[in-house]
């Protein structure tokens, strides 16, 4: 009788013939590990790989430090323009997600007869897991087209699952978080006044400003690396600062002036700016004439909206906002408002984010040092494939604009959400809705990539609804986030320590490329995100578009289009190149960088009046809280990333729960102290918490704030469940903006009910050892 | 004689050592806590396993469990396994990891300290097992191999080292959160039996 089937071992050869040498080998007598110290991984042997971090999406150049086929430590190198050595926490606690015992291991598909979300599962391998995952889309295909299948994509794979797999397949719903939910409204203006996008990093002349204006912009809280570098040195250089938030930020401590508007109404602000600089004729007169149209338009449209006027809006003094417009004017081209990234607030955004470019246009600062410069991406060639079907929609971070670009290809259905939105990339919550009417088609399948659809599309129930109508939906983590355990099958991604992906092309002053290669071998039975795209691809007939054999002959072949190799960048890790960043370099080259309809700066946007949107920039008064709620607003914590690092005890000892900010005033009189809890209910009756409070001077009466992220209702992650509040799950509603087709998120009111009782919760750092 | 022969024939006058019932153990440790396959799933339904527990059971003066006599059904054995100890929203309850324990870390200094052991003993991972070196059910393959090479000594201090001192708290771990019935019962089971051969 016999149970073992031996997996695991193997007999070396050195072994056997030790065996049968010395059979008496029972004599060898090992020594107890428990008796000896642990031996530092930095005495041994120590190996070094360039790479770019994934713990956001600021990509910065790491070097990881491997010993023993482990990282054991990861840091900035001097070479790459968004890390110049240093990195952040977030970064340099990326080696706890390679080794988290709660990872994805293997592939899993969901129990026969088990329902979404009950989260049974059993292993398969990655041929029976791809094979289930090709089936279903080619029935999909079959029964409702293949633009019934969407993708959902964030992170540096997101090439992958968010361009190049869903153009080869034919499918125009592909959405991205870091859009619809996040940055359209500043793209989609930027582009349709400019006609250039902002993208990541942002383009704004940092080492040459010298004076800043934030709204609503929280650096030093949403950690970007060389972004906080490049403010602190421009402080540090004497550069005037002004802060425009319902809330003393970090930023704003930092201030010369802190202007704590009442929410919701920066859009009279900026329109009063504008007035002044046009009433008090301290505009640019020489670089307006050369480089905008509509200026008239826009002298005679912003005449009404003095300080005064806005002074009654906003609760900020006119004096007060006369002055920083004249020292705006007063510093001018070297005055700069740098867009903030996630600006979906009011959904009347892109013309808050207009308002916003058209002061700054009239400082004369777009493309000319200490403003804003001319960000190009580097040069370099693709794989050759033949043509997708449909290009690919998704574009970056800010997504490809815009809807004048947009062609419609008779052969292919529009996206669901019709393609009425001047972003490019769909809106992804307007694709929910598809999901569960099935108007105006069915969207009938569904691959999440690195997606949190739990704690970033707002109305979480209506996603659950969704996900329960769907035929197929799969999702890529490296996480069993709580929304990947819903999926139909769950394929494992590697970490970026284990991976390679494509190549980084990031614009900038000098733009750059950035390689992303492995240090170590992927853990258990995880794959790298090209890898699962590639195999998919080949089950799914979309071979022509995968013909090359691997991901290094993939990249090879891209970088011998500059005259580098694989070879060559792996020891350089960044490839640096040069750049125009002013206008003077263009119009030396007889260039226009303005890739607007005009070729100009549009101050006035005739697009915008002929989608009947209003063409230059209008104030639209926020929604009132009611009686006894205030607005929910909401953050970042300089430590986390959003809501994937809740579970990190690295970054939870030095950031491991939120509160909920209230105006002293206001606490006391709800009768509340710092350190009370309360729950905090949403006007559709969803209540989360309990949550302490922080009674402060540090932020308006008429709102609360709370740090993003929080709130994880998972029992078994064991380090995030129950420390604070999730500011999604209150966010029963969203206000879409029109025009960009951004879900404005800062529309959720709640009022505190007291008498939350204190949750039991284990020590962090008791949690931090990770016992069984 | 096979240990589990020997076992399996306990009471009946066959002479059984510790080291017949640690291998035994670590036979069923090592069946029991591999990702389930056709091997689990021939050597439970055709009553082996139950066999094998009976004996240990005896062997060590215990109550038999009952779990390999009434298993669930397949699939919910395999669900049962995925979320104890593969992946579960939010956090694995019961990680199969002996470095993890000791570390409070994946693939720490204790790891690379049982990799060397093994690699001294001949003894080194194969290329299609996808799994880190220090999962349960690979040290306990190890513990059987060097059993069934009469490396006696070794295989028991491997076990002493390695396997037995955190044993107790995975089965409380197991215990608390398998909602099958049969991860939970045998891993208690096991618990006291490995506890009675390498104490």
């Amino acid at each position: 009788m016999k149970l073992e089937r031996r997996e695991f071992l193997k007999l070396s050869a050195a072994s056997v013939g030790a065996m049968m040498l010395a059979p008496d080998a029972a004599a060898v007598k090992l020594p107890n590990p428990l008796a000896r110290a642990p031996e530092a991984w930095y005495r041994g042997q120590v190996s070094t790989v360039l790479s770019y971090c994934e713990n956001c999406f600021w990509k910065c150049g790491v070097r990881a430090y491997v010993s023993d086929g482990r990282v054991w430590k990861v840091d900035g190198y001097a070479e790459n323009p968004l890390s110049r050595g240093r990195l952040c926490p977030r970064g340099q606690g990326a080696v706890a997600q390679t080794y988290d015992p709660d990872r994805l291991k293997r592939p899993l598909v969901r129990v026969e007869g088990s329902a979404r979300g009950e989260g049974k599962y059993r292993e398969a391998s990655w041929d029976e897991a791809l094979s289930i995952v090709a089936a279903g889309m080619l029935s999909i295909k079959e029964r409702y087209g293949s633009e019934s299948m969407a993708f959902f994509a964030h992170g540096s794979g997101d090439s992958w699952f968010g361009d190049y797999l869903p153009a080869a397949w034919a499918t125009p719903n592909v959405g991205k978080p870091s859009v619809s939910l996040c940055t359209s409204p500043r793209e989609t203006a930027s582009q349709w006044t400019f006609g250039r996008g902002i993208g990541s990093p942002e383009p704004v002349d940092w080492e040459n400003t010298d004076y800043i204006v934030l709204i609503g912009h929280h650096i030093g809280e949403d950690t970007h690396n060389t972004q906080l570098q490049n403010f602190s040195q421009a402080l540090k250089r004497g550069a005037r600062l002004v802060v425009v938030d319902p809330r003393f930020s970090v930023a704003a401590s930092k201030a010369d002036r802190w202007l704590p508007i009442k929410p919701g109404t920066d859009t009279a602000l900026l329109l009063a700016w504008l007035n002044v600089l046009v009433s008090e004729e301290r505009y640019d007169k020489r670089y307006v004439d050369a480089n905008t149209v509509g200026f008239e338009r826009l002298a005679s449209h912003v005449a009404p909206f003095t300080p005064e006027w806005a002074a009654g809006i906003t609760d900020l003094a006119a004096a007060d906002i006369r002055a920083v417009a004249r020292e705006l004017a007063g510093h001018a081209p070297r005055a700069v408002l740098p867009p903030g990234r996630h600006t979906v607030w009011y959904g009347n955004d892109t013309q808050r984010m207009r308002a916003l470019y058209l002061v700054n246009a009239l400082l004369g600062n777009y493309g000319v040092p200490g403003g804003f410069y001319l960000a190009q991406p580097p040069y370099i060639g693709e794989y050759p494939h033949p043509d997708f079907p449909l290009a690919p929609a998704s574009g970056g971070c800010g997504g490809a604009s815009a809807a004048a670009e947009q062609t419609i290809d008779l052969n292919y259905r529009q996206a669901v959400d019709q393609g009425v939105f001047f972003a490019k990339t769909t809106a992804i919550q307007e694709l929910i809705p598809a999901m569960i009417s099935g108007e105006p088609y069915r969207v009938a399948g569904l691959v999440a990539y690195g997606t949190n659809l739990f704690h970033s599309i707002p109305d979480v129930a209506r996603t659950k609804q969704a996900l329960q109508k769907l035929d197929l939906y799969v999702a890529i983590d490296v996480l069993p986030m709580d929304h990947v355990m819903w999926a139909d099958v769950i394929l494992p991604e590697a970490t970026y320590l284990e991976r390679y992906d494509d190549l980084a092309e990031v614009s900038g002053k000098t733009p750059f490329i950035e390689l992303r290669q492995p240090a170590v071998e992927p853990l258990w039975d995880t794959k790298p995100g090209w890898w699962i795209a590639r195999e998919l691809g080949l089950r799914l007939g979309l071979d022509a578009y995968f013909d090359w054999p691997d991901i290094e002959a993939y990249l090879d072949t891209r970088l011998r289009t500059i005259g580098s190799s694989l070879a060559k960048a792996k020891p350089q890790g960044t490839i640096v190149q040069g750049g125009r960043p002013y206008l003077t370099d263009w119009e030396a080259r007889h260039l226009n960088p303005f890739a607007t309809p005009s070729g100009k700066i549009e101050l006035y946007s005739q697009t915008f009046a002929d989608a009947g949107f209003a063409p230059l920039p209008v104030y639209e008064p926020p929604e009132e809280p009611p009686a006894g709620s205030y607005r929910l607003l909401y953050g970042r914590s300089p430590v986390h990333s959003f809501a994937k690092t809740q579970n990190n005890w690295l970054l939870m000892e030095m950031h491991g729960n939120n509160a909920v900010w209230l105006n002293r005033s206001e606490a006391r009189r709800l009768g509340l102290s710092t350190g009370d809890y309360v729950w905090l209910e949403n006007e559709q009756g969803v209540r989360e918490g309990p949550v302490a409070v922080f009674a402060t001077e540090r932020l308006r009466a008429d709102c609360v704030y709370v740090v993003h992220g929080f709130g994880h209702r998972a029992p078994d992650m064991r380090i995030a469940n129950g420390r604070g509040v999730s500011d999604v799950a209150l966010m029963s509603r969203y206000r879409l903006d029109p025009i960009s087709g951004g879900a404005g998120m800062h529309v959720t009111f709640v009022k505190l009910i007291p008498g939350a009782p204190r949750p039991r919760l284990p020590r962090l750092e008791k949690l931090a050892e990770r016992s069984v | 004689m096979e240990a589990l022969e020997s076992l399996v024939n306990y009471g009946s006058g066959v002479d059984v050592t510790s080291a017949d019932a640690l291998e035994a153990a670590c036979q069923v440790v090592a069946a029991l806590y591999r990702s389930p396959g056709e091997g689990l799933r021939d050597d439970l339904y055709s009553g082996r396993l139950g066999a094998v527990s009976d004996a240990l059971a005896v062997w060590a003066g215990v109550d038999a469990p009952r779990a390999p006599h009434s298993p669930p059904a397949w699939d919910r054995l395999r669900a049962a396994y995925v979320g104890l100890f593969v992946s579960r929203a939010g956090g694995v309850p019961a990680p199969p990891y002996v470095g993890l324990v000791h570390d409070r870390e994946l693939l720490g200094p204790r790891v690379r300290r049982l990799r060397a052991e093994l690699a001294g003993l001949g003894i080194r991972p194969r290329a299609e097992w996808h799994e880190l070196p220090d999962h349960l059910a690979a040290v306990a393959e190890a513990v059987d191999l060097l059993m069934e090479q009469g490396r006696v000594a070794a295989a028991t201090t491997l076990a002493v080292n390695h396997l037995v001192p955190w044993f107790d708290r995975f089965a409380e771990a197991v215990a608390q959160h398998d909602e099958s019935g049969f991860y939970g019962e045998l891993t208690t089971f096991l618990h006291t039996v490995l506890s009675e051969v390498a104490p």
